[in-house]
């Protein structure tokens, strides 16, 4: 079958297959239409094989083929661990108290269970009326090419409201840091650029912030009230342990705190999930070896029977509207953003998927609270067709398009220029745009 | 004579988005608000120069580019319920509509060609009072621009304005009824579409006058037929 394969990409490179390549851009000229510069003559054949090209698509298109080949052969062996981890879950549902006492004990990030594995809620009844505030964002990193080295983070802010008063706001918060104690953080005695990650976990403080101003702003109407985030509610990881990134982990404790304060119900939505807490909680309860004696599942030498699941697939047995039992996340970072902002989270079945959902403590342990982020989530994902409306709102006025980010170089520029700078790019920036030939 | 007025409030239908010498498009201030098909609106250049446009066409889409409205109907849920139940899609979906300019008043009069510049994009665009309606109206010569517009369909914008512009007789104490002025602006069209029967009846048929177009009126004013 490789061959048919190969032919139809290159047929596709060749003659636009399926739909035809566009019609190339016109101008009327002189003597009539002429084609624009670049486009293709009249008289070409080939169509845009002609044009170079710097991503090989035949080439990709090989690799492709390999991949999914891959893909089909390791399906069986996929199939067969997910069998062994569910006979785990299974195993271990109703001893789940055995099993949350070695995950806290092991000091690894695992999940420990707050009741049965197997424990299924139904959708709570709908609330008639309620208030969904929402919060996501998106960043501009700073760029050592650019004009200059300053970085944009972007705040979409929605609160809807449904019930007898129907009502809807939507907004965004942008915030520029040029400064250089923002830019930059303390790594190992240097000083570090704020991208990536730290940007990342910048822009969580900031999202957290804003969904706590929210909160603030008075409400006309009594409803009941959730604040939904997206993500995780937890920005610490390992590999920070040297970038002194304890300021911007201990920002995310105080902006959870000041939405505990508010008694605002906060959970963080992610679609998708791909999260493997309660899949090593299995493997540690299965005392896994890597392949060695007293490994109690059959682990290969080249790596344990639990590696590449997720615990989305321990969770087939959800309806829509189900939600999963309780679980705790554990391990020695679980608290580093307050005992009280400890990650708990449940899976929950909102119609087209079944969607990770993040609480902290404090919520957790009001069973009122749990229903009622249950029920507006679900309800949520139904008003959104399978994807939270309040969060696909706070993305939409979050996000920064390709055309906001030129525009804001330009803006960059003119900034510079009536302040008296000059500033241009770097070469290698400049190479790029030229293009030169 | 001058019509200006200034822009208040009141009269305000949308704003400015897209702007060109011979036409422009407004945003309504609220989703599916767009004044009528026909109507006449106004945008208030400068101090001394207002722009008028006749309201050729009107659409609804959403905000974002590419944005794609999907059906939301379900569960007996629909029509108006379906916005009271998603109160978010009014601030993200938009009612925007185009109107052709067919004139300008510069304080020296009104002028039914096109205005030295386009109107300015962000300004406001208001709807024509009874008054301005009436006074742009006296003369007809920019029917012209409107029946020469072969990208519209323009019989029945033509049409369309006609009537709004009778409607506008009916509501004020005018020195020309609703009839008599579908009557000149009948006679108006057949003078322009003398070589084309087809597209002069589509319009005369779209702009015959109803019984409700006199009797009140013609009281109202103390005329007779």
């Amino acid at each position: 079958m490789r061959a048919p394969f190969r032919r139809s990409v290159a047929a596709w490179i060749r003659n636009g297959w399926p739909s035809p390549p566009p019609l190339p851009l016109r101008r009327r000229g002189a003597d009539g239409l002429i084609p624009i510069d670049g486009a293709l003559s009249p008289s070409s054949t080939s169509g845009w094989a002609d044009r170079p090209v710097t991503l090989d698509l035949l080439r990709v298109g090989n690799q492709l083929e390999r991949m999914g080949e891959h893909l089909r052969d390791s399906r069986d062996g996929r199939r067969a661990r997910l069998d062994l981890a569910r006979a785990w879950f299974q195993a271990s549902a109703s001893s789940w108290q055995k099993l949350a006492d070695m995950a806290r004990a092991s000091g690894r990030t695992c999940a420990a269970p707050t009741e049965p594995l197997d424990t299924v809620h139904a959708a709570p009844p709908a609330l008639p009326s309620y208030e969904v505030l929402a919060s996501d964002g998106s960043s501009i990193e700073p760029d050592r090419h650019g004009l200059t080295i300053c970085a944009l983070i972007n705040v979409g802010l929605v609160r809807l409201r449904y019930g007898d008063s129907p009502f809807a706001a939507l907004s965004n918060e942008p915030r520029l840091y040029f400064r250089p104690e923002e830019l930059y953080v303390e790594q190992a005695g240097g000083r570090v650029l704020l991208q990536e990650r730290l940007l990342d976990a910048r822009r969580s403080v900031a999202e957290m912030r804003a969904l706590g101003q929210l909160a603030d702003e008075p409400s006309t109407i009594d409803a009941p009230r959730v604040a939904l985030a997206d993500g995780l509610l937890t920005i610490w990881r390992q590999d920070w342990a040297g970038a002194g990134a304890d300021e911007v982990s201990d920002q995310l404790g105080q902006a959870l705190d000041a939405i505990r304060g508010r008694g605002l119900p906060l959970a963080a939505y992610v679609s998708n999930p791909h999260g493997h807490l309660l899949i090593d909680t299995l493997r540690m309860a299965a005392r896994c070896q890597y392949g060695q004696s007293g490994c109690e599942v059959e682990c290969s030498e080249v790596g344990c029977a639990f590696d590449g699941l997720i615990d989305l697939s321990l969770y087939d047995q959800l309806k829509p509207g189900d939600r999963s039992g309780l679980l705790q996340a554990a391990g020695r970072d679980a608290d580093r953003h307050g005992e009280h902002n400890r990650s708990h989270f449940f899976y929950v079945h909102v119609g087209r998927e079944v969607a990770r959902v993040e609480v902290p403590r404090w919520v957790a342990e009001d069973n009122e609270l749990i229903e009622r982020v249950h029920s507006v989530v679900v309800d949520q994902a139904t008003r959104g067709q399978g994807y939270p409306v309040a969060l696909a709102r706070a993305h939409e006025q979050a996000v920064i398009s390709g055309g906001d980010r030129r525009a804001f170089q330009q803006l960059v520029a003119e900034a510079l220029q009536r302040a008296g700078m000059s500033a241009g790019l770097s070469e290698k920036q400049a190479s790029k745009n030229l293009r030169a030939v | 004579m001058s019509l200006q007025s200034p822009n208040d409030q009141a009269s305000r239908v949308g704003e400015v988005i897209g702007t060109a010498i011979s036409t422009f498009q407004g945003q309504c201030l609220r989703l599916h608000e767009s004044p009528p098909l026909g109507a006449l609106v106004r945008v208030r250049a400068e101090t001394d120069l207002t722009i008028y446009g006749i309201v050729v066409g009107a659409f609804t889409d959403g905000l974002d580019v590419g944005a794609r409205p999907i059906p939301r109907a379900a569960d007996g849920m629909e029509d108006a319920e379906v916005y009271h139940n998603h109160p978010d899609l009014a601030l993200v979906l938009r009612t925007c509509f185009d109107c052709l300019v067919v004139g300008f008043d510069d304080n020296a009069g009104i002028h039914q060609h096109l205005p030295p510049t386009p109107p300015p994009i962000h300004y406001s665009i208001g709807m024509g009072s009874s008054d301005e309606v009436r006074g742009f109206t006296r003369t007809l010569d920019y029917f012209r621009m409107l029946l020469g517009e072969r990208s519209l369909p323009t019989e029945e914008v033509l049409a369309a304005h006609i009537r709004c512009a009778a409607t506008a007789r009916e509501r004020t104490v005018a020195d020309e009824t609703a009839y008599a002025f579908r009557v000149r602006a009948g006679r108006e069209v057949a003078a322009l579409l003398r070589d084309d029967h087809q597209r002069l009846i589509t319009v005369l048929q779209r702009i015959r006058p109803t019984a409700v177009d006199e009797r009140p009126r013609a009281r109202l004013v103390g005329e007779t037929r």
